[in-house]
């Protein structure tokens, strides 16, 4: 790899690290689902099944490795000579990449278990527009984790919490173009495949969103762009 | 203290009106600095003089508030043709480092232009540092040494240790100094040691600076500095005339006996004086200037009274 290019070497750091995590986490969602089926057979029906549970779980995945990769990666990398804004850049796009990886891995063994278990639905979900929400929403998780990991270091505490509270009200705002239901509600249960909201049209919710995750990476940016390393 | 006529060239880091500050407390006040290289500079400063600062400015960890840093004549925040070649190594701070030493040489090696992973791997047996060990299960001990090792084998032209030793026990400071000083001899570079422990390192010094709220205090070439400190011990009514007209760093009697440390007038030491009075001169250790130096007047003027108190 050039070392030129050291946005990009941070990419490959970070997602080296992140990997990690990702086969754990898959790996463990997908046995306890796998637990719960031998038990309950839940993933046959109507109701669940395992792509839109791994999606949903992802978010949260992805709101914590935002968290923790943000509030440790600018102090180690800044220390090896690494800029800010290198570091920003190495990291969307690691996390872009990431986010594709859960999709993908979700898709491959909702496929799989398609063709092993019986009366698994495998098509109903498995469509476009839900692996690109899928997508957007992990993607934007992500970012609000490093979000509030940057509010925490740049603002300390007080500053921190004010940035939690701005996101719970962003988050908000950013839901309301996947579903119909009410805000909170949304936050802690809410999860829709496709905007059933019918004033607002797929594509106009995936503007939206990809507006809404470029406005948290504007604040990142503003945030992070002069961020006080400790020695 | 902008030195006039040095050829500016030359200077590695250019500090100019650099002025730092935290909440309403001056960290750095209007502090203005050539370093050139190759030299092994040694920052001496008690706590919260601004050492660190300072060097954490230098490293690009912080952005300058007020005047410039120019290191290889750019500036350092957020340019990274520089903090590439500027390496900072503090105290440890590997908690949360799970990578293995060995694993984390490789981490290192690919943002680290020169660093020399042969020589890293060589020193780290010397220190007896597991490859395979993480590094967060390390003793602070062996983590202060992983630390020096990074600063020696990454080669970075501008090369920081600020209290890298801390944690190592005797027998690993004095080897990590001779590796500074091999080292220095192999590639020369331009080293900052940042110490408290000035008695034990100041033989690798090539230029002290002393920092003292905020401010350089002293920015001179090692021996200079020890040539111009010396001590003067005799019977207190002729120490006392010896140096009435001296700058007085510090006095300690012992009944009538006074020692008395000196700075920066030597010249004015003359030897039919020395004959007629009944005195000693001895050298003082960078140490003992630094304590002196930096000691609150108001210590010092304690110390006269009690001096002439003792005597009276």
């Amino acid at each position: 790899m050039d070392k030129n290019n050291r946005w990009r070497m941070v990419t490959w750091d970070l997602l080296r690290v992140q990997g990690r995590w990702t086969i754990g986490y898959i790996i463990a969602f997908f046995l306890i689902n796998i637990a719960l089926h031998l038990f309950l057979g839940h993933l046959v029906g109507d109701t669940f099944n395992f792509l839109t549970l791994s999606l949903q779980s992802a978010r949260v995945f992805m709101l914590i490795i935002g968290l923790i990769t943000a509030t440790h990666g600018t102090k180690i990398f800044v220390k090896i000579g690494v800029t800010r804004r290198e570091y920003f850049c190495g990291n969307i796009l690691s996390t872009f990449l990431l986010g594709l990886t859960i999709i993908l891995s979700a898709v491959m063994i909702h496929m799989g278990l398609g063709t092993l278990l019986p009366g698994y639905d495998m098509a109903r979900f498995l469509t476009m527009a839900v692996l690109l929400e899928g997508l957007l929403q992990v993607i934007h998780f992500y970012l609000v984790g490093w979000l509030i990991a940057m509010g925490f270091q740049r603002f300390s505490k007080f500053g921190g919490i004010a940035v939690i509270v701005f996101n719970i009200w962003f988050m908000g705002q950013y839901q309301y173009f996947w579903t119909t239901e009410g805000v909170l509600e949304n936050i802690t249960f809410g999860y829709s495949f496709t905007s059933s909201n019918t004033s607002i049209t797929f594509s106009l919710a995936v503007i939206f969103s990809l507006v809404f995750s470029f406005i948290i990476l504007g604040l990142i940016h503003f945030i992070s762009n002069k961020l006080e390393v400790q020695p | 203290m902008m030195k006039e006529g040095i050829e500016t060239i030359k200077a590695t880091i250019e500090i100019k009106g650099l002025t730092h500050q935290f909440d309403d407390q001056k960290a750095l006040s209007e502090m203005d600095l050539l370093l050139e290289t190759p030299k092994i500079y040694g920052l001496i400063g008690r706590n919260g003089a601004g050492k660190t600062t300072l060097l954490s400015l230098l490293a690009g960890y912080r952005e300058v508030q007020e005047g410039e840093i120019k290191i290889f004549g750019e500036a350092v925040f957020e340019n990274s043709s520089v903090t590439r070649n500027v390496s900072y190594h503090g105290k440890p701070d590997y908690e949360e480092e799970d990578e293995k030493v060995g694993a984390y040489f490789d981490f290192y090696q690919r943002y680290r232009p020169k660093f020399d992973k042969a020589y890293a791997l060589r020193i780290a047996e010397v220190f007896e540092i597991p490859l395979d060990k993480k590094i967060n299960k390390l003793s602070q001990g062996k983590q202060s040494a992983l630390k020096g090792i990074l600063g020696l084998a990454s080669k970075t032209p501008v090369t920081i240790f600020d209290e890298v030793y801390l944690g190592m026990d005797a027998p690993s400071r004095t080897r990590f100094y001779k590796e500074v000083l091999e080292e220095q001899l192999k590639e020369p570079r331009l080293m900052i040691i940042s110490t408290h422990l000035v008695s034990e390192m100041e033989y690798l010094f090539d230029h002290v600076l002393i920092m003292h709220q905020g401010k350089i205090m002293i920015d001179e070439p090692a021996d200079e500095i020890l040539e111009r400190g010396f001590a003067v011990t005799g019977e207190k009514s002729q120490v006392e005339e010896f140096t009435k007209d001296l700058r007085v760093l510090h006095r300690e009697a012992l009944g009538q006996i006074q020692k008395v440390i000196i700075f920066g007038e030597k010249e004015k030491l003359r030897e039919e004086v020395l004959e007629r009075l009944n005195i000693e001169i001895s050298e003082v250790s960078l140490q003992d200037l630094f304590i002196h130096l930096t000691e609150k007047k108001r210590d010092v003027d304690d110390q006269r009274v009690k001096g002439g108190k003792h005597n009276g």
